[in-house]
């Protein structure tokens, strides 16, 4: 001990000024490495707060960053001190001490003090983000295998809404508007998860859970189902969408629009076409037999979840199968995506016309589905499931087939 | 003193000798007190011929005399074998007479004993060393007596916990438990500090905590469950209102229960609504539907919503918890009217109306309903709804409540 | 032909001498076998030297096995749109890699070191029940190729390693793969039971007269918490994996919802024990550093009792906060607030380790070789896992990083930084002590700095990834969800994976210098570290019975005091070196104790062991399956049960000349 308290001593005239500035260094290069390290742009980040709930979550969280990252400073600087200082350079064997036991409950104390401090700003956001008293819209969401389906009840929130709308894979809601997701799930757990706009929340079977929804901006905000939900989690993807009130008030008269007849020879033979082979499951509104009888889809008689998405509204939608895959191409994407806030809504309400349509996906998804997005839909695979489907199975549709259902499809907005 | 065979017989006979009291005095039965009463007789015969042979062990050609024989070196210790042989047959016996799965248990009783008093019996005549043939016995029997005695015990006091546990209201049972625990806690602090304490003091906490365990057990479950919120089974009443509607009038008729379906009654009816035993959780942010006591229907679903809407929206295909809060001064069921379906009833088409309902609800009690619907609203657009408000408007799907006009809610699936 | 036999000796007395009866002094047929050498000499031992060594070769092998499934997901994940793995195959890859790391490679490593290295450090001769010590080694061999057979047998669970309910469900996940992990885990749990009274028994009961609790060395105290953390966190498992049997073999409902049940009845279960898992899996690494650091740095463990205590705190505190796993399931507000801050609570005896690690290098004499390094290493990559640890505490926060990469960040750091490094560290450590030689220094170094690099370069970029978005459990990502930039989620998706390859070099240079230049290296000193603790008293490796003389203890770091002397004056410290272990060790052999008795090896615990794999197929394939795995562990707990207290006279060596003490160099 004597030999290393000289050599401390030896140490002390340049040591407190040299350590600082490399602890200055460290922590500016740490931080300067992790900005210059990261993605930019990148639509589930969330360290990009887009709405009140994530942004509180943020004002709460690089605090704690920082206060982690100048504890793991400061332990490693005196850890690389003690490396450098006393490496074996044949000093007398130290004493044999057991530990300095005032120091050791100091040292106790020290972190246990910093993770109070850490704690009370906690339990306040916990209780903040869980009130749901300013609600202003509500939505349900519910979630299965592998999509995420959105309905807006009847209420006068939402700028009111008189008929429940139901749309699936991308949520519109009001920008500026403190909206409540009640979400649940129809088969195994999911998880919804919009990393600009809030934290994650499980969708449970058989429970009804709330979380809260703010966009500031218009603007599209991806998420993705963040609980394993089995074979295709990765493709179970969503996005809300935020539309200022009048684009939003657009969006709501559109998707409660009459059903519109078929108007090309094309789109009339895929309207058959769609009756035939489409409707046991995808329920388009509106849509009748020869007799006008409406046709009611029953996915609870194919699909093991009970569900399929509703089509009524498909091309006002700029994505299909859970998400996974655009309707729109990819520079018109591009293009959405980075629109200004003012600009969005047009470029959103637009839908997908003609010009801006991704045949390409569309065409493969309705040639073999289940090639395209892993899915349990071989009968073979089905005797647990008592024959019922776990998406959508391969149809066997000819290309003649497939070219008049997208003209139908094309035109359902 | 007495052989072990002779200890079997003697012992075959007293419970055959109470079995014939009991039966006899109980029941009454003449073949069965005949039976039994020859049995004794049967039985105390052998008993005493085979004590005075002392279980024909020593042959008369043995050249070793008596005392010599390894058998009789040292007098039998004592054993229980015996008296459970015995038991089990008599119960055998009780069961074959009085209730059959009575018999199960002595099965049970005569394999168990039966095998262990084989290997003492065996054991006994393995040397002539008593301590021996004891580690003898133990080295054959322990492998499965200890794993076998330690599930029934475990079993045991599980059952009889779990007999406490639904006896207890929810929030005795977590004073109870709180309690409890604190007690093993104060207990473990007490061992800790007097690390000498006698085995035989701990043992003997333990064996007062199990049967008191058991005791407690025994009791609570003779007594019977606390009430737990029940599940609707009303549907499958009916349901069975519906494809049978002959038999339901006769048993109207009859006065076994009111006429008519029983969603659309606000009468008792005896089989659906006193045999709805199912139970289930009530989780969270399930869907509430009150009938206030101005009796209309009101509901309250998770997350605020303004007033005003028209209906209560759940989603389509989707089991909702409904809990029904009755706060009205009346008995009242909650009913929902899914609108007309086809069903075959007796062999024919029919369209019936696709209700279901909780059973009466008491003033201020509540009852579960899970409901799915698989078709959504405009599925019966045009279709007049009787059960809609005022009884002869609108179409779609209703909540109503049976017997009060005002109490009509929309339910709209998407 | 009798099983059963007479006693031998005084203990028969008769009245007459010509009596029908004799005796001999076994029970017949069912002899004990005494191979030294040969297949037998390990499928049957009881000596926990072997056992240890056993369970560390074949954790060495799942090791491997974990690894390869690693490499293949981060082979998928390279890129966007990865098709190496077809979906499926990718969920049962990642279900298996964390299975295997957790179940099959971290938790038989420390039972490795516990079974070795505990009876040598206080001073026994064996564990205190050597035969079920042996059954808990089969029990987890078999079980875990149980698990593992399913990969032939139409593939690997794939509800991921928390299983979920109800995605384990029979209509969610139709294979046989669930039933196989429910049953497989279930039957490393019953090896992970036994093991653990076991050793509880042997520490409470077997140290050496003079090793009080708190001169216990902190290796022993560390992986004795750890018993008693899976003495009870395995029995919640248990009950979990029962549940879930039930649920998918015959029909139970415990957790379908249609039925009324909640499915966060599984989570609840699964983290209640999931949580103390992970204090069962780094607390034997923080035991092996604290034995290391001290050694290398010539200096006692700093606050001794604070490590202990502080072992033992996280050993409580662990179990009141499992829902930090749950923070997302919407357990409600109040629930979460209270498990978030009890996170934070159990934060502070973790710091403290940290700090009296660094304070017991503070002022000493370092040296810094491999096992050092590994040693040192762990400190500073925990203490990176365990900051992220902090930072996901707080539950608004972890809302937004759970499920994402910066947990699979968080905890590689936490399992590979804490518990991995800790466990290669007592390799090298202990290498010389188990088999007569030092692994190579050189390429030790090398090991450390290739695993290193490799192990940061694969979880560092993760932290990025997920807080920029990332899922964990994709099969896929894609490039629309990746960013821009030249350093996007992309990027640092291809640097983990070419630092998993790196990381797969380092752990390759291992296996080459434990396999190949092991053999050229000289024969190690006995005490080639100046080591402090009891197992270094004895040869090396140890002789069968361990210790020549049960040794006497009177200072925590018995070793380092029988070596040294300190000859300062009041305050003044100066150690001077009186003996060499050389010299300690020849005297205890010359004050050997004689008739030194050691429990003989069995043939029944492997059998027995082979039961329970038998019962498990047949829950899946066919009821007589059980029937016959039932009647196979009867025989075996018969046969346990009947065999001869010690192998007879005849089967042992004779003495060596003018010996007495021979007789358990032919028992083991």
């Amino acid at each position: 001990m004597r030999d290393s308290e000289t050599g401390t001593s030896l140490n002390h005239v340049n040591l407190p000024n040299r350590r600082a500035r490399t602890l200055k260094f460290a922590a500016l290069a740490t931080a300067g490495l992790f900005v210059a390290g990261c993605a930019t742009n990148a639509p589930q980040d969330t360290t990009d707060p887009a709405g009140t709930n994530a942004q509180q979550i943020y004002d709460l969280s690089w605090p704690i960053f920082a206060i982690a990252g100048l504890v793991g400073v400061i332990v490693f600087g005196v850890l690389a001190f003690v490396i450098v200082r006393d490496r074996d350079r044949g000093q007398p064997i130290p004493e044999q001490t057991h530990g300095k036991p005032k120091l050791e409950i100091a040292l106790t104390i020290l972190p246990a003090l910093i993770l109070i401090g850490v704690a009370i700003p906690t339990v306040g956001v916990i209780m903040d983000l869980d009130d749901t008293s300013d609600t202003e819209c509500v939505v349900n969401v519910t979630g299965q295998q592998w999509w995420w389906e959105f309905d807006y009840p009847v209420q006068d929130g939402c700028g009111g809404i008189t008929e429940p709308i139901v749309t699936s894979g991308q949520m519109v809601i009001p920008a500026d508007t403190n909206v409540l997701i009640r979400g649940t799930s129809r088969d195994v757990i999911h998880s919804f998860w919009i990393p600009r706009l809030n934290g994650k929340r499980d969708m449970v079977p058989g429970r009804v859970h709330n979380l809260r929804m703010q966009a500031n901006e218009p603007g599209i905000y991806a998420g993705q189902c963040a609980e394993f939900c089995g074979l295709s989690h990765a493709n179970m993807r969503m996005e809300v969408v935020a539309l200022d009130d009048g684009d939003f008030e657009t969006w709501k008269a559109n998707q409660l629009e009459d059903y519109e007849s078929p108007t090309s020879e094309a789109a009339l033979r895929g309207e058959t076409s769609f009756v035939t082979n489409c409707s046991r499951c995808h329920q388009i509104d509106g849509i009748t037999d020869a007799d006008g009888v409406p046709i009611v889809s029953r996915p609870d008689q194919q699909v093991y979840s009970g569900a399929a998405p509703n089509l009524t509204n498909l091309m006002t939608r700029n994505t299909f199968a859970g998400a996974s895959w655009d309707l729109i191409n990819q520079d018109y994407r591009d293009e959405v995506w980075e629109a200004s806030p003012e600009e969005f809504g047009d470029l959103y309400l637009a839908g997908v016309t003609d010009d801006v349509f991704n045949e390409v996906d569309l065409r493969e998804w309705l040639r073999n589905s289940p090639t395209k997005k892993p899915m349990y839909t071989d009968p073979l695979e089905l005797e647990a499931t008592d024959g019922l489907v776990r998406g959508m199975p391969y149809l066997a549709l000819s290309e003649d087939q497939i070219d008049d259902l997208l003209a139908y499809l094309l035109e359902r907005k | 003193m007495f052989t072990t065979g002779s200890k079997f017989l003697i012992g075959a006979s007293v419970m055959a000798l109470i079995a014939t009291l009991v039966y006899g005095i109980g029941q009454g039965g003449v073949l069965g007190t005949v039976g039994l009463t020859s049995a004794t007789v049967a039985l105390i015969g052998l008993a005493t011929l085979n004590a005075l042979l002392r279980d024909s062990n020593v042959f008369s050609d043995d050249e070793a005399p008596v005392e010599t024989s390894s058998a009789a070196q040292f007098s039998p210790p004592s054993s229980v074998w015996p008296l459970g042989f015995a038991f089990g047959s008599v119960v055998i016996a009780v069961g074959l007479i009085s209730y059959q799965p009575i018999v199960v248990i002595g099965l049970v009783a005569l394999v168990v004993t039966g095998g262990e008093w084989a290997v003492q019996a065996w054991a006994e005549r393995a040397s002539g060393n008593v301590e021996h043939n004891a580690a003898v016995r133990s080295r054959l029997s322990n492998p499965l007596e200890y794993p076998v005695g330690g599930a029934v015990a475990i079993g045991i006091i599980v059952f009889s916990f779990s007999r406490v546990m639904l006896w207890l209201s929810k929030t005795n049972t977590t004073i109870a438990f709180s309690v409890l625990a604190a007690v093993v806690l104060a207990i473990g602090f007490a061992i800790a500090y007097r690390p000498k304490m006698g085995a035989g003091a701990v043992g003997g906490v333990m064996a007062v905590g199990a049967v008191a365990v058991v005791a407690a057990g025994a009791i609570t479950g003779l007594d019977g469950e606390r009430d737990i919120p029940e599940f609707e089974t009303t549907s499958i009443w009916q349901e069975e209102a519906i494809l049978h509607p002959t038999e339901y009038a006769e048993g109207a008729e009859e006065g076994k229960h009111p006429a008519g379906l029983i969603c659309e009654s606000p009468e008792e009816f005896p089989e659906a609504d006193e045999r709805a035993s199912e139970t289930v959780a009530s989780k969270s942010g399930s869907y509430q539907v009150f009938l206030t006591e101005d009796e209309t229907l009101a509901f309250d679903v998770p997350g605020p919503i303004e007033e005003g809407p028209a209906g209560m929206v759940i989603p389509r295909s989707n089991p909702t918890n409904v809990i029904f809060r009755n706060e009205s001064d009346e008995h009242r069921r909650l009913s929902i009217d899914f609108g007309t379906e086809t069903l075959e009833v007796e062999g024919e088409d029919t369209e019936v109306r696709h209700q279901i309902c909780t059973t009466l609800i008491e003033p201020g009690g509540a009852q579960l309903l899970t409901v799915e619907a698989d078709l959504p609203t405009f599925s019966a657009d045009g279709i007049v709804n009787p059960n809609g408000p005022g009884g002869e408007e609108g179409d779609g799907f209703w909540l109503f409540v049976p017997g009060v006009d005002t109490a009509t809610l929309e339910l709209i699936v998407p | 032909m009798a099983i059963i036999e007479r006693p031998a000796g005084d203990s028969l007395t008769y009245a007459d001498a010509d009596a029908a009866v004799t005796a001999t002094s076994s029970y017949g047929y069912l002899r004990r076998p005494v191979e030294t050498e040969g297949w037998r000499s390990w499928a049957f031992t009881v000596d926990h030297k072997k056992i240890g060594i056993m369970y560390g070769v074949s954790a060495m092998f799942f090791f491997v096995l974990g690894g390869l499934e690693a490499g293949l997901i981060r082979l998928q994940l390279a890129g966007p749109e990865g098709t190496i793995l077809s979906a499926d195959k990718y969920n049962q890859m990642f279900t298996m890699h964390a299975t295997t790391m957790v179940f099959l490679f971290v938790m038989p490593m420390a039972a490795a070191f516990a079974n070795y290295f505990i009876p040598l450090q206080v001073g026994a001769r064996d564990v205190a029940f050597p035969r079920l010590n042996a059954l808990s080694f089969w029990v987890f061999i078999f079980g875990a190729l149980f698990l593992n057979s399913s990969w032939i047998l139409g593939g690997g669970a794939d509800g991921g390693w928390f299983m979920y309910a109800p995605n384990s469900d029979v209509p969610f996940s139709p294979s046989n793969g669930v039933d196989f992990w429910a049953l497989g885990l279930q039957i490393t749990g019953i090896a992970s039971l036994v093991g653990a009274i076991n050793l509880i028994v042997t520490v409470l009961n077997m140290r050496a007269p003079g090793m009080s609790l708190m001169k216990m060395p902190i290796f022993t105290w560390m992986a004795f918490v750890v018993q008693f953390l899976l003495l009870f966190a395995i029995p919640v498992i248990t009950v979990a994996l029962f549940l879930l049997m039930f649920q998918r073999s015959y029909d139970a409902t415990f957790f379908s919802v249609e039925e009324g049940a909640d499915p966060l009845l599984w989570q609840h279960l699964f983290w209640i024990f999931g949580h103390p898992e992970v204090y069962i899996l780094v607390l034997p690494s923080f035991g092996i550093i604290s034995e290391v650091l001290p050694v290398f740095s010539k200096k006692p463990l700093f606050g001794y009792p604070f490590v202990v205590f502080s072992g033992a705190a996280i050993g409580f505190v662990g179990w009141g906060v499992w829902a930090h796993h749950m923070f997302a399931s919407g357990l409600g507000p109040v629930s979460v607030a209270v498990f978030s801050v009890a996170t934070m609570a159990i934060a502070v005896p973790t710091g403290v380790k940290i700090i009296n690690w660094t304070l017991t290098m503070w002022g000493g004499k370092l040296q810094f070789t491999t096992a050092m390094l590994f040693a040192v290493g762990l400190i500073v990559q925990f203490t990176i896992g365990g900051l992220s640890g902090v930072t996901h505490s707080v539950a608004p926060s972890d809302t937004q990083q759970t499920d994402t990469y910066y947990i699979v960040a968080h905890f590689h750091y936490v399992i590979f930084g804490g518990a991995v490094l800790g466990l290669f560290s007592g390799l090298y450590y202990w290498w010389p002590k188990m088999f007569g030689k030092c692994l190579n220094e050189k390429w030790g170094k090398w090991n450390f700095w290739v695993m290193i690099i490799g192990m940061n370069l694969t979880f560092g970029p993760m932290h990025i990834v997920g807080l920029q978005g990332q899922p964990r459990r994709m099969y896929q990502w894609t490039e629309n969800r990746a960013g821009e930039g030249p350093f996007n989620i992309a990027t640092w998706n291809l640097v983990a994976t070419i630092g998993t390859f790196v990381l797969a070099i380092g752990t390759l240079l291992f296996f080459i210098n434990a396999l190949v230049i092991h053999r050229k290296q000289p024969i190690a000193p006995l005490d080639p570290w100046d080591a402090r603790s009891l197992e270094w008293l004895t040869t090396s490796p140890p002789k069968p019975h361990n210790f020549d003389r049960t040794p006497t203890v009177h200072a925590l770091d018995e070793v380092f005091h029988r070596k040294y002397e300190d000859i300062g004056e009041g305050d003044e410290h100066e150690y001077v070196q009186r003996s060499t272990l050389e010299e300690l060790v020849e005297e205890e052999e010359r004050n050997g104790d004689a008739h030194i008795h050691l429990p003989a090896p069995s043939y029944w615990p492997i059998v027995l062991a082979f039961a329970l794999p038998v019962m498990a197929y047949g829950v899946i394939y066919t009821t007589w399956l059980i029937v016959l795995g039932a009647a196979i562990a009867i025989a075996a707990m018969f046969g346990w049960a009947l065999e001869p207290a010690d192998a007879e006279e005849s089967d042992f060596d004779p003495p060596a000349a003018g010996g007495e003490t021979s007789k358990e160099l032919a028992n083991v």
